[in-house]
């Protein structure tokens, strides 16, 4: 197991040399440059453009532009936003941990959404309760979350003078606060998430339920109910687990919407600008540390997936 | 992931008498008795299909022309869903906009179900070294960020119909490389395919003859799904002003253009709405109960 | 006291209160000093919005206003997008002040100003002013010195300092005395004033711009202004204190400013609804919305404000555009008023837009003027005739095909001309949608052959001109250059007087309509203030709605 543990953070040092030159690569790849904005307005005179990218640290050739980086990142240090020069690590650390309670709240909802529907699917199986519920964990992923975020604050201010807090509070100071600050946004997330992972939880439950694992223990003769949150829940959370965290992998790139509509200070919102303003280290660090944070969490949905399940354990 | 299939079983149960066209009704006739959630998805996609085809003998008026002093009417009898904020009829392009966003859905699916039928039947069937490489490309892949991925593609392509197609169906072939290699994988260590291996059968013929058909049960679930995923990302990114450019009428620009005016009129702005939602619901339970009608195991709880 | 909301009366209002014109012409031998001394706010009835006005001004409260993201550049001489004066209007001030009937006023550095002659103008400071006492200027005493350096910093010949074409025919700026500003023009300038008082021009301290090389850093941002920036974060919010040692007295009434950035418009109309922000900008289409159901009503005030938008035809890419006949049919297929109602939602709401646009009196061409000329007048149907004939003369009676850039945000403006051009013209046009970053670098590096573009409206006739219609333009990005345009552009600017000014510049505006120099169609906006009932002194400005953002006589009753 350890060897496994160690088999596998090994390898992520490959995918993440990988990503880190595609991350750098891709913002580069984009036309128009930092630049050009930055004199947005006016036609460039020859040697202004020079002494900018001069001091911006452009003009040195890709590769050394690229290896400066890196050897910084593993420093620690991010680079400088080309528009501010504020350290990017402090630009984006406290966005990250908001976006990241914010996946975080998002997913235990769905959660919470979609494993009694999924119980429920699975054991009343074509009952109107079955379909009903169904019915509205898939409503979840049917329509656009950007729309049920914008009619939750249009009607909500209309109707109870709600709007979304001005300010949010900080992770570290006040987390009670912020959570329930983010409690609309990540239910409107959550909602959006369900209908996959209800999916998983009824496949999952209608496979085991069938299972001669099962059928062993109920000819031990236990209750049904002991049967089936035991051993029938136990090992459909396999599954599950994995999509969660798919999901809240997924779930890093994709709050931007919901942070726009509910105007929460999170990383995809300075995502989207900083790339509208070419601002590369910005980028570049921001999608690194996504990128790292998904692989981490796809580990531990790895690690935890071999423990869960006996049969891969034994094996 | 995904569920594996066991070995293909075979669907028809021979009835006693009857033609076979009274056979076919009657095995329809269960079914949809069976499955009335999947049935109605399944009336609503061909309805949106028959919407897409005949859309210029169904639009009422021209997409694109607004008018400024019909801005913003609520439904009528002259503008079926009303007008939006140039004065253009939201019913008409409500119509148009099925074409776009099943061109979309079906586009990016083609496109990802291809990629992904490729690298997980390679990945599948060379094994060993070539199988773990495309494994950890994948695992990188799908951990970038799509939201990177789709913003540079944008700015580098410009965003359109095809960059969209392009880009949505990269990042679903990477989602779903992983459920096509286990089908494969599950169906290549079928007995069929052992013996036709031991009749010499060369690998493409495998391939084709044997591996395909079988993993089209799971291929034709994943594909529903991301149908919907598709028309939903289009929307989202027409928020974000990647989507679908204009004139080009697409419901989810439409949602996203008409959204301040939600108070003001909000009967015009529900429609767009409503067909996304409609549409991707109705994707989802036709793939759910596709997926129940495949797998045996999924029948009958109890 | 009430503001008109009917257009025309709003317009007359501009010409009936004009008073900004420097002095006398060739005949006026000495000097003459003319001092403004409508600083007081007691006096100043517009200032007061309020529905409920007791009139006596309250300290304290902290002022909530949104602001919309992309502060790109945050140093004031090099910025393009406005959004950077919502913390530079309180932080410092320009040498002068211009209020909503663009009127030259006291509310700036200066105390007075003279006209020695017709190339001289002497500005005195007010006394005492004092830098904030914060590092680096540390509450030191401001003086001519400083103004002289801001200026010559607004001056700076580098391409990033967006504003020195403004300052062009400034020869010498130089500090009399502590308190005197001597300021020397090459010639006859008559926008000097006005550029003095434009939106971009603060006064900035010497120190920081030393210290930090350039004033893009927060900490930068020190002026003389009554606030004080104490936190500044890029996409979300910005706040300010009260200078408590802000050289006005009993200025300002307000502890602070929370500055909140909405990159939606949907949290923003709630915090508007629930009393979270003081008051907000909105577009007339969207005032609708905000408004409803808001029992505790919001005052509303109207103005004015200034985009215009240009189908810009390149001539040095496009063999088409360079010929004159064919500009010159699509200038006449375009239907603006169709276009500003498409999107404004009624002609009334927005702008006719033309080289000098019509709120901009007496020097644009009224409104009344525009319909008689070919393109702007209705009905349409010559027009559209001339136009296919004059396509045919230059070779084109089956149009052609043109790629044109744009950027999302202009979009909308672009769209509805679309089918116009197709339908009358048979021009296609392959619209390409850029991402705002990549248009400009296209827009600026004349990488286009077509596009869709908007402009502020700036209150000053000669920025328009200048900048978009003269050969050395620094915004003229059709690449249009006629010598005539170029005289009659310079020759307006000469011109003191404002009734012989006013002459030149319609003379001008006719000229650059009739060489179609852009083809302008639709344009901005009436927009509405929405205010709360309990904030007064908020002062709303017109002919450019960016401007005054500064909050110094702000108060919450």
């Amino acid at each position: 197991m350890h060897k496994l543990l160690l088999q596998r953070l090994l390898l992520l040092i490959p995918t993440l040399l990988l990503v880190s030159i595609a991350v750098f690569g891709m913002v580069r790849a984009v036309p128009g440059d930092v630049i050009s904005i930055l004199l947005a307005e006016q036609k460039l005179a020859g040697n202004e453009r020079e002494e900018l990218a001069a001091k911006l640290g452009l003009d040195k050739p890709i590769v050394i532009q690229y290896v400066d980086w890196v050897s910084g990142v593993v420093r620690g240090d991010l680079g400088e936003s080309l528009f501010t020069g504020h350290p990017v690590r402090e630009d984006i650390s406290e966005k990250f941990k908001v976006t990241a309670f914010l996946a975080i709240l998002a997913t235990i909802i769905s959660l919470v959404i979609a494993i009694p529907i999924g119980a429920i699917a699975a054991l009343r199986q074509g009952s109107i309760l079955d379909y009903f519920s169904r019915s509205f964990a898939l409503l979840g992923i049917s329509l656009p979350n950007f729309w049920v975020g914008v009619a939750i604050i249009m009607y909500g201010s209309l109707w109870f003078r709600y709007a979304p807090p001005l300010r949010y509070a900080s992770v570290e100071s006040d987390p009670l606060l912020l959570a329930r600050q983010l409690f609309l946004p990540a239910l409107v997330l959550g909602w959006s998430m369900a209908g996959v992972v209800m999916r998983m939880v009824r496949t999952a439950l209608l496979e085991v339920l069938r299972d001669d694992y099962i059928r062993t223990a109920r000819a031990k003769g236990l209750r049904e109910r002991v049967i089936l949150w035991r051993h029938a829940m136990k090992n459909a959370m396999i599954p599950v687990i994995t999509i969660s965290g798919i999901q809240l992998a997924a779930l890093f790139g994709g709050t931007v919407v919901i942070e726009s509509v509910f105007n929460i200070p999170g990383v995809g919102r300075l995502l989207v600008e900083s790339v509208a303003l070419r601002d590369y280290p910005v980028v570049q660090g921001i999608a690194l540390v996504m990128t790292v944070l998904v692989l981490l969490v796809n580990l531990a949905v790895d690690i935890s997936y071999r423990y869960l399940d006996p049969r891969i354990r034994l094996s | 992931m995904q569920s594996q299939m066991g070995a293909v079983e075979p669907l028809a149960i021979p009835s006693a008498s009857g033609s076979s066209t009274g056979r076919r009704l009657r095995k329809a006739f269960r079914l949809v008795r069976g499955y009335p959630l999947g049935a109605l998805g399944l009336a609503v996609v061909l309805l949106m299909f028959l919407v897409a085809i005949f859309a210029p003998l169904i639009a009422t008026h021209p997409v694109d022309q607004g008018s400024g002093d019909a801005i913003l009417l609520p439904p009528s009898g002259e503008h079926f869903f009303g007008t939006d904020e140039y004065g253009r009829d939201v019913f008409s392009r409500v119509v148009y906009g099925a074409r776009v966003s099943l061109y979309i859905g079906f586009g990016s699916v083609a496109v990802g179900m291809v990629a992904a039928l490729l690298l997980g039947m390679i990945s599948a069937y060379a094994g060993g070294f070539v199988d773990t490489v495309f494994q950890r490309f994948i695992d990188a892949a799908m951990a970038f960020p799509p939201l990177v991925f789709l913003l540079v593609l944008a700015s580098v392509f410009g965003s359109g119909v095809w960059q969209l197609i392009l880009a949505l169906g990269i990042l679903g072939a990477f989602r779903n490389t992983r459920v096509i290699r286990a089908a494969v994988l599950s169906v290549a260590s079928t007995q069929y395919v052992e013996a036709a291996r031991v009749l010499g059968a060369s690998n493409t013929r495998i391939l084709l003859r044997h591996v395909l058909p079988n993993i089209f049960g799971p291929t034709m679930v994943v594909a529903t799904v991301w149908l919907g995923v598709a028309i939903i990302s289009e929307s989202s990114l027409s928020y974000l002003g990647l989507g679908i450019q204009p004139p080009t009428p697409s419901w989810g620009r439409m949602l996203s253009d008409l959204r301040p005016f939600m108070l003001q009129v909000p009967a015009v702005v529900m429609f767009p709405g409503i067909a996304i939602a409609v549409t991707v619901f109705a994707f989802n339970v036709l793939g759910d109960a596709l997926r129940d009608i495949l797998d045996p195991r999924m029948r009958g709880a109890r | 006291m009430s503001r008109g909301t009917n257009y025309w009366e709003r317009v007359l209002r501009y010409q009936a209160s004009r008073r900004r014109t420097l002095a006398m012409g060739a005949a006026a031998a000495g000097a003459a000093a003319i001092s403004f001394a409508c600083g007081s706010s007691s006096d100043s009835s517009s200032n007061d919005n309020g529905g409920s006005s007791d009139g006596q001004p309250k300290s304290g409260g902290t002022l909530s206003v949104p602001a919309i993201p992309f502060v790109a550049v945050l140093d004031p001489h090099q910025a393009s997008q406005p959004n950077v004066l919502a913390i530079w209007h309180n932080v410092s001030h320009k040498l002068v002040e211009v209020d909503e009937d663009l009127r030259i006023t006291d509310e700036g550095a200066a105390q007075s100003w003279e006209q020695a002659d017709d190339v001289t103008l002497i500005f005195k400071l007010h006394d005492g002013i004092t830098f904030q006492d914060v590092d680096p200027a540390n509450g030191r005493a401001f003086t001519a010195d400083d103004v002289v350096y801001s200026l010559e910093r607004i001056k700076t010949p580098e391409a990033r300092f967006a504003r020195r074409t403004q300052f062009e025919q400034i020869e010498r700026i130089e500090a009399v005395d502590d308190k005197t500003v001597r300021l020397t023009l090459k010639e006859p300038y008559a926008p000097i004033l006005m550029y003095l008082g434009s939106m971009y021009n603060m006064l900035v301290c010497p120190e920081a711009v030393e210290k930090y090389g350039s004033l893009e850093r927060p900490e930068s941002n020190v002026g003389i202004g009554p606030f004080i920036l104490k936190e500044y974060n890029k996409e979300s919010h910005a706040t300010l204190v009260k200078n408590p040692n802000y050289w006005r007295e009993g200025l300002p009434y307000l502890d602070g400013i929370e500055i909140t950035v909405f990159a939606d418009a949907a949290p923003r109309h709630a915090a508007l609804r629930a009393g979270q922000l003081h008051f907000s900008t909105e577009e007339i289409r969207y005032v609708q919305d905000v408004l409803r159901g808001n029992p505790n009503l919001t005052q509303t005030e109207t103005y004015l404000g200034g985009l215009m938008y240009e189908f810009g035809m390149n001539q040095k890419t496009f063999e088409p555009f360079a010929d004159l006949r064919v500009r010159k049919a699509i200038h006449l297929v375009i239907d603006r008023d169709e276009m500003v109602a498409a999107k404004w939602g009624a002609r009334e709401n927005g702008l006719l837009a033309a080289p000098v646009p019509p709120p901009l009196q007496p020097y644009g061409l009224t409104e009344e003027e525009l319909y008689e000329i070919p393109g702007y007048r209705k009905p349409k149907d010559e027009d559209i005739a001339e136009a296919k004939k004059l396509m045919e003369a230059a070779g084109y009676p089956d149009g052609f095909k043109v790629e044109a850039k744009t950027a999302d945000q202009y979009l909308p403006d672009i769209e509805p001309l679309i089918p116009v051009l197709r339908e009358h013209l048979k021009i296609d046009i392959d619209l390409n949608v850029l991402e705002w970053g990549a248009f400009k670098q296209a827009e600026a590096t004349g990488e286009t052959l077509a596009f869709g573009t908007g402009y502020l409206v700036e209150p000053e006739p000669d920025a328009t001109l200048r900048l978009l219609h003269h050969s050395a333009g620094s915004r003229n990005y059709v690449g249009f250059a006629d010598p005539e345009a170029d005289r009659m552009i310079e020759a307006q600017a000469r011109e003191y007087d404002e009734e012989a000014r006013a002459q030149l510049t319609k003379e001008a505006a006719r000229y650059l309509i009739d060489q179609v120099a852009h083809a302008w169609h639709g344009g901005a906006v009436t927009n509405y203030r929405v205010i709360q009932p309990n904030v007064h002194g908020v002062v709303t400005p017109t002919a450019n709605f960016y401007d005054r953002q500064d909050y110094t006589r702000v108060w919450i009753g």
